[in-house]
């Protein structure tokens, strides 16, 4: 069988425009452009990290090896894959998962507590990007149409990495039951994303 | 059909995978089979974009210095390698009477007669497939080219198609070997320049394949061929020589 991925050239706006910019010239070794990618992403991608692996030195790992893939793998990006940032937190975010499950226990929780969405402040919210702020609301709007329990579970395991089974314990229900949460609340994403 | 061509089954494990939830040997399993069937990787690749918005949401914390210092050490050492490699006097004795490099050239050998003698990369295998399909009354309507150089192929509609509702435009593979089942390649936008990343088993899967075919077929069916043609067009396999 033969099976091709299929996907539409988009076009970006101008604030990716430039940081896919930066990306393309890390394939050519331009470690100025790297670090200008580095100083735009690498705050939100290390609180993310922060939040998933709990302990700063091993955030500080992860972000350390994610850039270097980045780096190295800069070569098989193309804007036609998506955002620079899309892209970068996606490696990111899978080497967090990576090296969350190679550990027999979670780390010890941090002063970093769950947040829901409201950590969504002003300061946050992108002043000159309209196509931004619409995927922003599409989202909320998505995950306002979850049940309370669909929707925090799924925050949960996207922000902080839990598994079936820690959110099971964590939030004292049957696996069976936290299951059925997240593949509704998934399927009831899927429409409406 | 596998089950994992149902859009149900992969989309779902895809959303899972994204959120982080597939642990353990079904993650394993999961990312094998996004390498196997590219149409699992494209559902993971949107899912991951839908959720990066939540990413892009946390509030920023400054990472410390030490970081990115570790990081540009590291690409320094790697480019200071690369640059500057070291120069030893070659001497073919030295070489074949080291036991590691005696075996490792016994391997390249190996390696090159088994590559070289392999059909996909004789001189004479195609480097670029190109198809124009037409519609019903012979009007060209879509430019097809894949190139081995690139490893994609790309799907340029001439004019935006109206797809009727609940509908979907598929895109199609027809195998040499009628007995063969057609291949579907997963949906295209109705307008524009489509893109698509090739691997090995789909580059050898064009090789027997004869035409593509873009066809209207229900949204939420699984048909194993195409029912409603729109349009077709042979494909022109291009060598080297």
């Amino acid at each position: 069988m033969c099976f091709i991925i299929i996907r539409r050239i988009k076009k970006e706006k101008p604030m990716e425009d430039n940081y896919n910019e930066l990306l393309l010239r890390c394939a050519s070794q331009d470690t100025q452009a790297f670090n200008e990618l580095y100083t735009a992403f690498s705050p939100r991608i290390y609180s993310l990290l922060l939040r998933i692996l709990r302990q700063e030195s091993i955030a500080e790992e992860v972000l350390q090896e994610a850039f270097l893939k980045v780096w190295d793998s800069a070569a098989s990006y193309s804007p036609s894959k998506g955002k620079a940032f899309t892209w970068v937190a996606t490696i990111s975010r899978n080497k967090a998962l990576d090296k969350l499950r190679s550990f027999k226990s979670r780390p010890q929780e941090t002063e970093i507590t769950y947040e829901g969405l409201e950590f969504v402040s002003e300061d946050n919210q992108p002043d000159d990007n309209t196509d931004q702020k619409q995927d922003i609301a599409r989202l909320e709007n998505c995950l306002d149409g979850l049940k309370d329990e669909q929707k925090e579970c799924i925050l949960q395991a996207y922000y902080y990495g839990y598994t079936h089974q820690e959110l099971s314990v964590k939030m004292d229900k049957p696996l069976g039951t936290v299951k059925a949460w997240i593949r509704r609340g998934l399927e009831t994403l899927r429409d409406c994303m | 059909m596998n089950r994992y061509q149902k859009p149900e089954l992969y989309e779902r494990l895809a959303m899972e995978y994204s959120l982080g939830t597939l642990k353990g040997q079904a993650r394993s399993r999961f990312e094998k089979l996004m390498d196997i069937h590219p149409f699992i990787r494209v559902a993971v690749d949107e899912f991951d974009a839908k959720f990066a918005v939540l990413a892009e949401q946390v509030p920023e914390v400054k990472p410390p210095e030490s970081v990115w210092k570790n990081i540009e050490a590291n690409i320094s050492a790697k480019q200071t390698v690369v640059s500057t490699p070291e120069k030893k006097p070659f001497s073919l004795l030295t070489f074949f009477t080291q036991k590691g490099y005696a075996l490792a050239g016994i391997m390249v050998l190996i390696s090159a007669l088994f590559i070289f003698g392999n059909p996909e990369f004789s001189s004479d295998s195609p480097v670029m497939f190109t198809s124009t399909l037409v519609s019903s009354n012979d009007e060209p309507m879509a430019e097809v080219v894949a190139m081995k150089s690139e490893m994609k192929m790309r799907i340029k509609l001439k004019e935006e198609i109206a797809v009727p509702e609940g509908k979907t435009l598929t895109f199609w593979c027809m195998p040499k070997d009628p007995s063969k089942p057609a291949m579907n390649m997963g949906t295209l936008v109705s307008t524009g320049s489509n893109e698509m990343e090739l691997t090995k088993q789909i580059w050898l899967g064009l090789i027997d394949a004869r035409e593509f075919v873009i066809s209207f077929e229900p949204s939420n069916a699984n048909n194993l061929s195409p029912t409603d043609n729109l349009y077709t067009g042979k494909i022109e396999a291009l060598t080297r020589t």
